[in-house]
C-alpha cells in the first residue's frame, strides 16, 4: 500500500478522489433538499456529448465538457422553471439525446468506445497533471460557493414564496445550483464517471441525513462521507487490484452506499430515542 | 400615508383572472383580515400583494414603493398558506427561523449577533426557544406553523402577511398563534390575515374585507360573529350554510375576552382606531357578514360593493 502511494498517478488520483468526494456533496445536498436527486445523472448524460465534441474538435474534454454540461443544466432549469407537467419529459428526452449524441460524435470523431469509456466510468489512475489542478481549484470554487452562499440557498430551497418575498433573486440562485451542478459533474467525471456521478453527490447525503437533524449538520457530514468514501474507495481498489481488476469509480460508490447502509440503522436507532426523551 | 396600497390590480393564473379591480388601503397599525370561501381569491389577492405574484393590471405599492421595485425586504414578513414545508434534507428549528434573516443579511458574511438575537427572540415570542435544535418535521403541524411565523419575525417587519394561518391548526396552536400575533400588533405592526375563519382570532381584527369570485364585496369593521356561532378550531365544511342567528351590530361585540384568557400582561387591546370613515368606499360601521366566510354570498344590499362599486377606481 506505501509502496503504491510512491507512484505519481497514484498521488494524482489520491488528490483528485479527495477534492471530488469534498465537494460533490455539497452540491449535491442542494440538490437533494430541491428533491432533484437525479439532476446530476441527467447533467452527466449531457456532458457526455460534451466530451465527444472534445474528442472530435481536439479541445480538452474537460473543457468541453464543462461548457456543454453547463449549458445543458441552464436549459434544464429553464424547463424545469417553465412546465411543471412536461418538465420531466423533457428532462428525459434532454438526458437521452446527450448521450446518444455522445456516444455518435465520438464514432465520428474516429476515436473507440473505450476512450469513451474512460469518461462514462471514471479513469482516476489516468489523470493527467493538469486534470488534477482542475479537479482542485473547480472542487474549491464548489466549496466555496456552496458553503457561503449557504444561507441563501437554503432559504430558495426551503421556501420559494418565501425567498421571493425576502427579495433573493430566486432564479440567478437556481441558475448558480445549475452551473456549479455541471461543474460538479465534470470534476467528479474523471473520478467515478459521467454514469456513476450523481452517486458521489446523492449517496453521502443520504448516508448523513440518516443521523443529522439540521440541514448544515446534513451538508457537512456528507462531505466527511464522501471524502471517506473518495480515498477510502481508491485505496481500496488499489489494494484489491493486486488480486483482481478493481476499477476505483465503482468502489468509491460502493463503499459510499455502504456508509449508507450503517448509517440506516443508526438514524432509526437515534430517531426513536428522540422520540422517547 | 397607507402601508399598503392595492389600487385597480387584477391578478391572473395561467390567463385566468383570479382577482378582478381589487381595491384597498391597509393604514399603519391595522388588523385587517381577508375572507371568503375557497376560490375567491383572498390567497391570490396577498400573494400578489407581497410580489410573490406579478399583477396584470393596477399596482400594489408597500410601504409607498410598487412592491417589485422594493429594496427593505426585511421590512415585509410572509407567513405561507402550507406548513412544514419538508424538503428531502433535514432542517432543524433554528435554521428555518433562521432563514427568516436572509433579507438582512449581506452576500457571503458569517450570521452576526443581531440575527441571532433576532432568531431567538423570534422562537421565544411563539414559545419554541426549547425546540431550535429539533428537526422541523418532528413538530406538530400547528408548532410547523408557529416556526414559520418566527420565520417572518425574525426579520423584524413593519408589516406582516399571512396566509391562512390557522388552517389545520388545532386549538391550543391556534390560541398561541393569536397571542403572539396580539403581541406583535400590540407593538404598532400592521397585520394582513388571510383566512377561511377567525376562531380564536376573532378579537384581534380591526377590519374585515370579503372576497367573493375575485371581487370585493365587502370592506368594513367586523363583527365577531365566530364567537356567536362557530367553535374555533372545529373548521366548518366547504358550503356550510347554517344559520346566523345573532347578528350583533358592533365592532367588539362578542365575547371575545374570554379567548384571550392566557397569561398576558399587557392586555390592552390597541385597536380602537376605527377611523375608517374617510375611505371612500367605506360603507360605514357594518358587519363583517358572517365569521365563517364561506357564508359570504349571504352579503347584499349596502354591503355588496359589486353593484355600486364597480367602475369608480
Amino acid at each position: 500500500m506505501i509502496d503504491l502511494l510512491g507512484y505519481e498517478f497514484m498521488q494524482r488520483a489520491l488528490v483528485a478522489a479527495l477534492f471530488t468526494g469534498l465537494a460533490a456533496p455539497v452540491i449535491g445536498t442542494y440538490l437533494v433538499q430541491r428533491r432533484l436527486s437525479l439532476m446530476g445523472d441527467g447533467i452527466g448524460h449531457i456532458a457526455v456529448t460534451g466530451v465527444a465534441i472534445g474528442l472530435l474538435t481536439g479541445f480538452s474534454p474537460t473543457w468541453t465538457a464543462v461548457l456543454v454540461a453547463a449549458a445543458g443544466a441552464v436549459l434544464l432549469e429553464v424547463i424545469r422553471e417553465r412546465g411543471h407537467t412536461s418538465g420531466d419529459l423533457a428532462l428525459a428526452l434532454l438526458f437521452y439525446g446527450g448521450l446518444a449524441a455522445g456516444v455518435l460524435i465520438t464514432g465520428l470523431a474516429g476515436q473507440s468506445g473505450a476512450r469513451l469509456q474512460q469518461y462514462l466510468f471514471g479513469s482516476l489512475t489516468t489523470i493527467s497533471i493538469a486534470d488534477a489542478w482542475f479537479t482542485i481549484a473547480l472542487a474549491l470554487v464548489v466549496v466555496a460557493l456552496g458553503l457561503g452562499l449557504l444561507p441563501q440557498l437554503f432559504a430558495i430551497a426551503q421556501d420559494r414564496d418565501f425567498a421571493v418575498v425576502a427579495g433573493l433573486n430566486v432564479r440567478a440562485y437556481n441558475m448558480l445550483v445549475a452551473v456549479l451542478a455541471a461543474v460538479t459533474v465534470t470534476i467528479a467525471m474523471r473520478t467515478v464517471g459521467l454514469l456513476l456521478v450523481s452517486a458521489l453527490m446523492v449517496v453521502p447525503v443520504a448516508a448523513s441525513q440518516q443521523v443529522a437533524r439540521s440541514f448544515r449538520t446534513t451538508l457537512l457530514l456528507a462531505m466527511a462521507v464522501g471524502t471517506t468514501a473518495g480515498v477510502g474507495g481508491l485505496l481500496i481498489s488499489a489494494e484489491l487490484s493486486f488480486h483482481a481488476t478493481v476499477a476505483p469509480g465503482p468502489t468509491i460508490v460502493l463503499l459510499a452506499l455502504a456508509i449508507f447502509v450503517l448509517a440506516w440503522p443508526l438514524g432509526a436507532w437515534l430517531r426513536r430515542r428522540e422520540v422517547r426523551a | 400615508m397607507s402601508v399598503v396600497e392595492v389600487d385597480a390590480v387584477t391578478v391572473s393564473l395561467d390567463g385566468r383572472p383570479i382577482v378582478w379591480d381589487a381595491d384597498l388601503a391597509v393604514e399603519p397599525g391595522e388588523f385587517v383580515v381577508l375572507m371568503g370561501a375557497n376560490g375567491s381569491g383572498k390567497s391570490t389577492l396577498v400573494r400578489a400583494m407581497t410580489g410573490i405574484l406579478p399583477v396584470s393590471a393596477g399596482q400594489v405599492r408597500v410601504l409607498g414603493t410598487p412592491v417589485e421595485r422594493l429594496r427593505e425586504r426585511h421590512r415585509i414578513g410572509y407567513v405561507p398558506q402550507r406548513g412544514g414545508a419538508s424538503t428531502g434534507v433535514p432542517a432543524s428549528v433554528g435554521e428555518v427561523v433562521a432563514s427568516g434573516r436572509v433579507s438582512r443579511r449581506r452576500l457571503l458574511r458569517p450570521t452576526g449577533a443581531a440575527d441571532r438575537r433576532a432568531v431567538a427572540e423570534a422562537l421565544e415570542v411563539v414559545g419554541l426557544a426549547d425546540r431550535a435544535r429539533e428537526r422541523v418535521t418532528s413538530l406538530s403541524g400547528g408548532q410547523q406553523q408557529r416556526v414559520l411565523i418566527a420565520r417572518a419575525l425574525a426579520a423584524e417587519p413593519e408589516v406582516l402577511f399571512l396566509d391562512e394561518p390557522t388552517a389545520g391548526v388545532d386549538l391550543p396552536n391556534q390560541q398561541a398563534l393569536a397571542d403572539t400575533l396580539e403581541r406583535l400588533s400590540a407593538t404598532g405592526a400592521t397585520i394582513v390575515l388571510v383566512a377561511h375563519e377567525l376562531g380564536t382570532l376573532a378579537g384581534l381584527i380591526d377590519r374585515c374585507v370579503v372576497l367573493r369570485d375575485g371581487r370585493i364585496v365587502y370592506d368594513g369593521l367586523p363583527l365577531s360573529e365566530v364567537e356567536v356561532h362557530g367553535t374555533p378550531g372545529v373548521p366548518l365544511q366547504v358550503g356550510d350554510h347554517r344559520d346566523h342567528p345573532a347578528q350583533h351590530p358592533g365592532p367588539h361585540a362578542g365575547p371575545h375576552a374570554g379567548a384571550h384568557d392566557a397569561q398576558h400582561h399587557d392586555q390592552h387591546h390597541p385597536h380602537d382606531h376605527h377611523d375608517h370613515v374617510d375611505r371612500p368606499h367605506e360603507p360605514g360601521p357594518h358587519d363583517c357578514g358572517p365569521g365563517h366566510s364561506d357564508s359570504a354570498p349571504d352579503i347584499s344590499g349596502p354591503f355588496d360593493r359589486s353593484h355600486h362599486e364597480r367602475g369608480s377606481a
